[in-house]
C-alpha cells in the first residue's frame, strides 16, 4: 500500500448523535477517526448497538454527520453540491443486511438491477446493451439470464443478497459498504456470499468497508479491522495483528468469546469472560474509558484520562494498550 | 437404565396451502442420562420442529415413529397427559426470549406459574425458589427483578430469565432451541457457561438445537447432523469433529471461517441451496449438492452405516462397493 497517494477515505472526528429528548443524546459514533485506501478491505466489527452500522449509513451519507469530516478523494462529502452528491452516490454502493426488505418485491431482477444503471446514465439509450450488462452482472454473482424476469420472493436468501450484489456492482462502484451480509443466511450460503465479494474485490479493484459482528468472518475477508465500543473506534491494526496481539482489553475478551469449532482446542482456551452487560449509550462521558466499567484490567487512573488512538506499535492504533502491556512485563 | 429419551423412525409432515411438507424424516437417536446431544443443522432442516413435536407443541401430523421417554412410550400420549410431562419432566428454552416470554406478566409470576402447577407448594414458598433460581441462573438483585417486565431486561437477562423459568421444577430434560442464536459473541460465552454449570448442579440432560458448530465443540457430547429432514450423520463431539463422514458435515465444518485459520486459507462452500421440501427429489436429500454423489444416489436413499461404535452415518460412500468412487474423487474415510 502506497501511503504517499491520496487516500480514499479520510475520516475525522467523525459524530453522529440522535438527540432523544432534551437531556437525553444517544452518541451512536462518537468521534471515530479512520483513514481508508484504495482496494482495501476494512473489517468494522462490534457488539450490537456498538455503531457499526451507523457509521456504514454516515459514511453512505444516509445520516449527516453531527461532527466532523469525511474527506472521499480530498473532498468533503457533506459539503458536495447536487451533482457531487449524486457522483458520490454512484462510486459508493451499499448492501444491506437483510435481503427480504431490501429488494423491492414488486420489481423483476432485472428492473432492480437496471434501476441505478438509469438512474446513472449508465448505457444511456441503449437498452439492448443495458440487459447484455444485466444478464453478465447475473452470471458474475453465481446466478443467470433466466433469473432477470423473476421477482425477490422466487428466491432464497443467499440468492437474494446474490442480487443485492448485482444491484451494487451494476453502477460500476469504487467503494462497496456490506451491512452485515451474510448475518441473515446460513453457513454453507455465507461462505458463498463471503467468497464472492472476496473474488469481485480482487477482480475490479473494490475497496470493502466490511461491518459485521462476525469476528472469525471480518477476520477473513478484511485487511484492517476495526473494533468498536458504545461509538468509539478503540483498536484498528491490521487483521492478522488484530488477533495475534490484541491491545485492547474489549478486544481481547471479544476473541475469546468467539467459538472455535474444534472440541480440543475449546476446551483448552483461557476463557475471559464479562461480568456485566453492554452499558447504555445514552449520555456516555467522552472523558473517561466507557470500558473501565466491565475491564479486568482497570485501574482508578482509568476514569481520569481521555481516550484517544494512538499507535502502540507499527500501524496497529489502540486506545489501551493494557494487555500489551501486561505481557511485557 | 441410562437411557433418557429413544426416538425411533419419527416422521413428521405439516399441511401447509402448497402440498404436504415433510419436515422430518425417519429420525431416529438416543439421549442417555446426563448427556448433552447437540442437533445440528440448517434453516428448515427440521430440528426444531423435531424437538417440538416430541413436546406436542406443534400441530403437525406424526406419520410414524415412537418417542420413548424415561422408560414410557409418549408417542400417543394426549394434551393432559403431556401437561404432566411439560415444564415437570422436560424444560424448553426457546430462541427468541423477547417473544416466547409473557409481556404483560411480572418475572416472578412467569417463574412461579410452573412451579404452582406442577408442585405441591404455597405462594411464599414458590416465591422463595423463584428467588433462589434468579440467584442461580446470575441475575443480581432477583427481590428487584422478581416484579419486572421482560422489557426491564436485556436479551441475555431474558434468555436467563428463560433457563430459570426452565429449570424451576428440576426436569429431567432441557430442550434449548437455538438459546444463544440472537445474542452477541460474549453474551453467548456467558449464556454456554451458565447452561455447563446448571446441568451440573441440576443434573439433567440438555437437547442443544443450534446450527452453530462452533457453539457446539465446547459442550456437547454428542452431537446429530440433520439435513433436509434426515439425521444423515450422529457420533460423539470428536467423531463429528475430527472423524467425520458424511460429505455434508464435512462441507459444514469446512465453511465455517475459522479464527485459528491461517491467512488467505481458501474457505470452502457447499454449492448449491438446500432441497424444496415440498417435493422431495427420490434419494439422498444431498445428493443434489454433493460433489461426490452417484448414480445411485439420486435414486435411493441410503441406509445409516456403524463406522465406529456408536458413529452413524447414511452415505453410500462408506459401502464397500463405492471404493473405486472414493479413489477416484480422492474422499478419504476418516476412521
Amino acid at each position: 500500500m502506497n501511503k504517499q497517494t491520496q487516500p480514499l477515505f479520510e475520516i475525522r472526528d467523525l459524530c453522529k448523535y440522535f438527540t432523544l429528548d432534551r437531556k437525553n443524546t444517544l452518541k451512536a459514533v462518537n468521534h471515530v477517526s479512520l483513514t481508508i485506501q484504495k482496494g482495501e478491505t476494512v473489517g468494522i466489527v462490534g457488539e450490537s448497538g456498538c455503531g457499526k452500522t451507523t457509521l456504514g449509513r454516515t459514511l453512505k451519507r444516509l445520516y449527516t454527520a453531527t461532527s466532523g469530516t469525511v474527506l472521499y478523494k480530498g473532498q468533503d462529502i457533506f459539503k458536495m453540491n447536487r451533482e457531487q452528491a449524486h457522483q458520490y452516490a454512484k462510486e459508493v454502493q451499499m448492501i444491506f443486511q437483510d435481503p427480504y426488505s431490501s429488494l423491492d418485491p414488486r420489481m423483476t431482477v432485472r428492473e432492480i438491477v437496471r434501476e441505478g444503471m438509469l438512474n446513472h446514465g449508465i448505457l444511456k439509450g441503449d437498452p439492448a446493451a443495458q440487459n447484455r450488462r444485466i444478464n453478465e452482472l447475473l452470471m458474475m454473482v453465481g446466478l443467470n439470464e433466466e433469473h432477470a424476469d423473476r421477482f425477490p420472493h422466487e428466491f432464497s436468501g443467499g440468492q437474494r443478497q446474490r442480487i443485492g450484489i448485482a444491484r451494487a456492482l451494476a453502477v460500476n462502484p469504487e467503494v462497496i459498504i456490506c451491512d452485515e451480509p451474510t448475518s441473515a443466511l446460513d453457513v454453507s450460503i455465507q461462505a458463498q456470499v463471503v467468497n464472492l465479494l472476496k473474488n469481485l474485490q480482487r477482480e475490479f479493484n473494490l475497496t470493502l468497508i466490511f461491518i459485521s459482528h462476525n469476528l472469525s468472518l471480518v477476520k477473513y475477508i478484511s485487511d484492517r479491522v476495526g473494533v468498536m465500543y458504545l461509538g468509539s473506534m478503540v483498536e484498528l491494526a491490521s487483521s492478522e495483528m488484530l488477533y495475534k496481539e490484541p491491545a485492547h482489553p474489549y478486544t481481547e475478551v471479544l476473541i475469546s468469546a468467539i467459538p472455535i469449532p474444534d472440541p480440543n482446542i475449546q476446551k483448552n482456551r483461557s476463557a475471559i469472560r464479562f461480568s456485566g452487560e453492554l452499558p447504555s449509550p445514552i449520555n456516555t462521558r467522552d472523558d473517561v474509558c466507557s470500558f473501565a466499567g466491565r475491564c479486568r484490567y482497570a485501574a482508578p487512573a482509568c476514569s481520569n484520562l481521555t481516550p484517544r488512538l494512538r499507535e502502540v506499535s507499527l500501524d496497529h492504533f489502540a486506545v489501551c494498550d493494557r494487555v500489551l502491556r501486561r505481557e511485557n512485563k | 437404565m441410562n437411557e433418557l429419551l429413544n426416538v425411533e423412525h419419527l416422521s413428521i409432515n405439516f399441511h401447509t396451502y402448497n402440498g404436504e411438507v415433510q419436515a422430518v424424516r425417519d429420525a431416529s437417536f438416543r439421549l442417555n442420562r446426563g448427556e448433552v446431544l447437540a442437533i445440528v443443522g440448517e434453516s428448515g432442516s427440521g430440528k426444531s420442529v423435531m424437538m417440538q413435536t416430541i413436546l406436542k407443541l406443534t400441530p403437525c401430523m406424526l406419520m410414524g415413529g415412537r418417542i420413548i421417554f424415561d422408560g414410557k412410550d409418549i408417542t400417543d400420549y394426549t394434551d393432559r397427559q403431556m401437561q404432566e410431562i411439560r415444564g415437570s419432566q422436560i424444560g424448553i428454552i426457546f430462541q427468541d426470549a423477547m417473544t416466547s416470554l409473557n409481556p404483560t406478566m411480572k418475572i416472578g409470576r412467569q417463574i412461579t406459574e410452573s412451579l404452582l402447577r406442577h408442585q405441591k407448594l404455597t405462594r411464599a414458598e414458590a416465591k422463595e425458589k423463584a428467588l433462589e433460581l434468579l440467584r442461580q441462573v446470575g441475575i443480581n438483585n432477583p427481590e428487584k427483578r422478581f416484579h419486572q417486565y421482560i422489557h426491564n431486561l436485556s436479551g441475555g437477562m431474558r434468555q436467563r430469565v428463560m433457563i430459570a423459568i426452565a429449570l424451576a421444577c428440576k426436569p429431567k430434560l432441557l430442550i434449548a432451541d437455538e438459546p444463544t442464536t440472537a445474542l452477541d459473541v460474549t453474551i453467548q460465552a456467558q449464556i454456554m457457561d451458565l447452561l455447563a454449570r446448571l446441568r451440573e448442579e441440576v443434573g439433567c440432560s440438555i437437547v442443544l438445537i443450534t446450527h452453530d458448530l462452533g457453539v457446539v465443540a465446547a459442550n456437547a457430547d454428542r452431537i446429530a447432523v440433520m439435513y433436509a429432514g434426515h439425521i444423515v450423520e450422529s457420533g460423539t463431539s470428536d467423531q463429528i469433529f475430527y472423524h467425520s463422514s458424511h460429505p455434508y458435515t464435512r462441507g459444514l465444518l469446512e465453511s465455517i471461517p475459522r479464527l485459528d485459520a491461517p491467512r488467505d486459507a481458501q474457505l470452502t462452500y457447499i454449492g448449491g441451496t438446500p432441497p424444496d421440501a415440498l417435493n422431495p427429489a427420490p434419494g439422498c436429500a444431498f445428493s443434489a449438492r454433493c460433489k461426490y454423489s452417484m448414480r445411485l444416489c439420486r435414486m435411493q436413499a441410503p441406509e445409516a452405516h456403524e463406522i465406529q461404535p456408536g458413529h452413524f452415518c447414511s452415505c453410500f460412500l462408506l459401502d464397500e462397493e463405492a471404493k473405486a468412487v472414493r479413489e477416484k474423487t480422492g474422499w478419504e474415510v476418516l476412521v
